[in-house]
């Protein structure tokens, strides 16, 4: 025969109930998703920007010069991603996954921002991004011989050239980038 | 890339003589 005490039963339906609302609490504030992400230096321009605001508007605002850019001057999609300094966008990008490399289809720095190393943050940035998605190489095509030089000095490895030169790393030339000082 | 070695080496004083463009270009209005 089993007995139930009814008066135990019920404290400790009371007890469970007391604890529950705390958690339902933390679990509120968790969830909670901020209007956008502080403190980030490098991301897709959709997660940055505040919740109503356009892409061109947030480029806009954090400093981007539409009138004298060459890539990034309209059709701001979701795919491109800012890289910041200060909260201002020093440089603009759009990469690929293309089986294990990380292509850059664009990449361009800031008109207002130029010789002043913010390609060089742009590049470990996408170093970063590659050896952390456990990806193989880095693979881009330099428009110029001005971009043929910054990349020959990063020390990628030129692997032909057509209209273009293009341009790889593997993971040895990402780690030595990104600890590069 | 040094052949020889077959190690990167990274020279950012020289690098920051430059930019970086990556991509193709559009004529503005097209």
């Amino acid at each position: 025969m089993i007995r139930i005490n009814l008066f135990d039963l019920e404290k400790a339906t009371r007890t469970i109930h007391i604890k529950a609302t705390p958690k339902r609490k933390a679990h509120t504030r968790v969830i909670k998703v901020p209007d956008r992400v502080e403190n980030k230096n490098y991301g897709f321009i959709k997660d940055l920007k505040e919740k109503r605001e356009s892409n061109i508007d947030y480029v806009k605002r954090c400093g981007w010069n539409i009138e004298d850019s060459t890539l990034f001057y309209s059709g701001f999609n979701d795919l491109v991603e800012a890289h910041l300094e200060d909260g201002k966008i020093h440089s603009l990008s759009i990469t690929k996954k293309e089986g294990n490399s990380l292509s850059v289809m664009l990449l361009e720095v800031n008109p207002d921002m130029r010789r002043k190393g913010y390609g060089i943050k742009a590049m470990k940035d996408i170093a970063n991004k590659a050896y952390s998605s456990g990806l193989n190489s880095v693979a881009l095509n330099s428009m110029d011989e001005n971009s043929d030089k910054f990349y020959d000095a990063l020390g990628m490895k030129k692997e032909g050239s057509i209209i273009f030169t293009m341009y790889t790393g593997d993971k040895t030339w990402m780690k030595n980038l990104m600890n590069a000082k | 890339m040094d052949e020889k070695s077959n190690e990167c080496k990274i020279d950012l004083e020289e690098a920051m003589k430059y930019d970086p463009l990556v991509g193709k270009s559009k004529q503005k209005g097209e």
